[in-house]
């Protein structure tokens, strides 16, 4: 235990020369939807790191062929995955293992298709990172296969934000739309109109007052009291009737028919 | 006299505080001589913490179905069953009941514990299964005791403290999560971290149970009630290994990380309460507020106050997302309620101000307010809107000015013709007369 802690030491200080986790003959290529090779998607592992940029879409297949190797001597790892991550989000990551085979071979056969949705939308392309490590002394190794970049019009629509996003974000805001006033009418009409009939009023006044001073003649004075209380309770009456019409209840305005009415049945007595 | 007083007063000060103290099951399947450390932290952040071990006769969750601790701790590392009294079902009424959880289980945990995880919509990796990352691991661990460093952004559950302390050091068991928006992550692995299970991967891991970042190492629960349930795949994380400074394996990350999940776990912190809600006409006395009926078109004030506990103590709860509902079926209404200035120091009042809609019916006033790291609010109240009385109508129409006129010209010639009616004397007559 002691010897293996003191040659892992070593390794700290000497990294070069402590045993790591390489490959060889890496190639990275992208398949058409008719199993072709696209053209000049074929890339060495050496060809290729965080900003190369592989054009791609959902219907290619990716295909990552290595052999694991510590040192050059082909070996077999406990871990040999590969890491699909969102540029600006690298906790939206999806882990890929690729079978290895006893001499080392490992391939990756990968319809795009298959990845999640909601990776594949990411605007600055998704950074693949190919993963070997195992227990012991041989260093882990971390090498970048590029990014996938999709055509953002060739990737499905994606509108569905995650179940907890939608549960604990604000909702959209709603306000009540209240139905439209009623039309107003047009003022200058309704004082036309009641001018019209004010209008009326005055003619038939004038008249009453041309045919009456032919068929009559008129003297207050030699009117009775019983005349002037009828006249009087009349006014009183249409007075009340207005005031039901805007304020008074009809309880109230039956309270005040009672006094009018007595007014009334004292001038028909006296007439 | 004063011996009654003093009586009195000892049994009243002996209940308020017994309100204050929290009390602790902490039960696990081994001894728990190496969690001392964790455990008189615990005591000395106020809890009353009760130990014993899983199969003891006096480790009981309900007597005479009450619930008889208020938190259990849950630690298990070699047993394959906890038994009926801590089965899934029990834990689960525990928590239903009001009570909190937090349970560890590594690499050898019980089938129980992942019955359990599994109605939580958390998934336990497979008994002997263990947490490998070549890449950040502890030397001389055999790539077993991970550094982690990726926690919860939620400052509700993790502190700014904690997640400047640095990486955390964990042994144990993963697990990884469904879509069940009430569980939520707190520490996650890096895109190299697996887990594998020993006997049958112990080769090549060619189908890990969980892998990078969608591998959760410790996440929590909470129900719709505000009952919280913390789960963590490694008990050693909360050993004195790693807690006691006294040992030369001490992580202050650890032990700050110990003591933000309990906190959270055990509502210490991040507890949100909703009082006095109210609605009313914009003006009226709040003696008169949330009466049974308003009209139409009324121009109304909804309020809410609400606190956040921490350590106990009330604050106010500031934010500016908190919204309201108006609801009839469909909502009328979802707005931001506006925080009002006030001179509380333990609590925040809210206020949004709407016009009634012209739809009558019975509305709800409710407020749904749910956001990670705080316990839900829920809370509504009824009330009916009204049409127009016939006398809340506009009086006079300007449509009708014609009419109006026509009836005072009626009542006017009626009255003017009675009048000379009465003092009129016919010409013949008065010929006659002469």
């Amino acid at each position: 235990m002691r010897a293996i802690s003191f040659v892992s030491l070593l390794c700290l200080f000497m990294g070069v020369f402590c045993s790591s986790w390489n490959t060889k003959d890496g190639v990275l290529k992208l398949l058409s939807p008719t199993k072709s090779l696209k053209t000049g998607s074929e890339k060495r592992f050496d060809e290729l790191n965080t900003f190369t940029e592989i054009d791609s879409s959902l219907e290619d297949t990716l295909v990552v062929q290595f052999t694991c190797a510590i040192d050059d001597e082909a070996a077999v790892p406990h871990q040999a995955h590969i890491v699909f991550s969102d540029k600006k989000k690298p906790s939206i990551s999806i882990v890929y293992p690729v079978k290895v085979k006893g001499n080392g071979d490992a391939v990756l056969k990968l319809p795009l298709s298959e990845l999640p949705s909601e990776i594949v939308q990411s605007e600055d392309g998704l950074l693949s990172t190919l993963m070997i490590g195992s227990f012991g002394d041989a260093s882990p190794s971390s090498i970048s296969l590029g990014s996938l970049v999709f055509d953002s019009g060739s990737l499905p629509a994606f509108n569905a934000k995650t179940s907890t996003e939608a549960v604990t974000s604000p909702q959209p805001t709603i306000l009540h739309t209240f139905a439209a006033p009623p039309k107003a009418a047009n003022k200058f009409l309704s004082l036309l109109f009641s001018l019209a009939v004010a209008a009326v009023f005055v003619v038939l006044i004038g008249v009453w007052m041309q045919f009456s001073s032919k068929t009559s003649v008129y003297s207050v004075s030699s009117s009775s009291l019983g005349h002037f209380l009828f006249f009087i309770s009349l006014a009183t009456a249409e007075g009340l009737l207005f005031f039901y019409w805007t304020s008074l209840t009809i309880f109230q305005f039956i309270r005040y028919s009672v006094f009018i009415l007595i007014a009334f049945v004292i001038s028909a007595k006296l007439l | 006299m004063k011996r009654a007083l003093c009586l009195l007063i000892a049994l009243s000060w002996s209940l308020f505080a017994q309100g204050l103290h929290q009390t602790i099951l902490a039960v696990a399947d081994h001894s728990l001589e190496d969690y001392s450390t964790f455990l008189n932290s615990l005591t000395e952040n106020g809890y009353d913490v009760t130990t014993a071990n899983v199969r003891d006769e006096k480790s009981q969750l309900f007597q005479y179905g009450e619930r008889m601790y208020d938190n259990i701790i849950l630690l298990s590392s070699q047993s394959k069953s906890f038994g009926a009294t801590f089965s899934p079902k029990a834990i689960l009424e525990f928590t239903q009941a009001g009570g909190n959880v937090l349970f560890a289980a590594g690499s050898n945990l019980p089938e129980g514990i992942r019955e359990l995880g599994r109605q939580l919509d958390i998934y336990i990796g497979e008994r002997h299964s263990s947490v490998v990352d070549h890449f950040h691991s502890v030397e001389s661990s055999n790539d077993e005791s991970v550094l982690l460093d990726a926690v919860s952004e939620n400052p509700y559950i993790i502190s700014d403290e904690t997640r400047q302390a640095g990486s955390i050091v964990y042994k144990g068991n993963g697990h990884y999560l469904g879509t069940n928006h009430r569980a939520q992550p707190v520490l996650r692995g890096h895109p190299s971290t697996y887990v594998y299970n020993k006997k049958s991967e112990g080769k090549v891991s060619e189908d890990p149970w969980a892998a990078g970042t969608q591998l959760f190492l410790v996440s929590v629960f909470q129900n719709d009630a505000g009952e919280r349930i913390g789960f963590s795949g490694s008990p050693e994380m909360f050993t004195n290994t790693y807690l006691s400074p006294n040992s030369p394996s001490y992580s202050a990350a650890n032990a700050l990380f110990a003591r933000d999940l309990t906190n959270w776990v055990f509502q210490r912190v991040a507890v949100l309460k909703a009082s006095d809600m109210t609605y009313g006409k914009v003006g009226e006395p709040y003696e008169l507020r949330n009466a049974s009926t308003y009209r139409i078109k009324d121009q109304m004030v909804f309020s809410i106050d609400i606190a956040i506990l921490n350590d106990g103590q009330p604050q106010p709860y500031v934010a500016d997302d908190v919204q309201m509902e108006l609801v009839m079926l469909d909502p009328y209404y979802r707005v931001n309620m506006v925080p009002v200035a006030s001179d509380s120091k333990t609590y925040q009042h809210y206020e949004a101000v709407l016009t009634a809609p012209d739809h009558y019916g019975v509305f709800t006033y409710k407020i749904a307010y749910n956001r990670p790291g705080l316990n839900p609010i829920d809370e509504k109240a009824t009330f009916t809107i009204r049409q127009f009385y016939h006398n809340e109508y506009p009086r006079f129409l300007p449509h009708a000015y014609p009419y109006y006129v026509s009836c005072f010209a009626v009542l006017g010639a009626f009255l003017i013709f009675c009048g000379i009616w009465l003092v009129q004397i016919p010409k013949a007559s008065s010929k006659k007369q002469k």
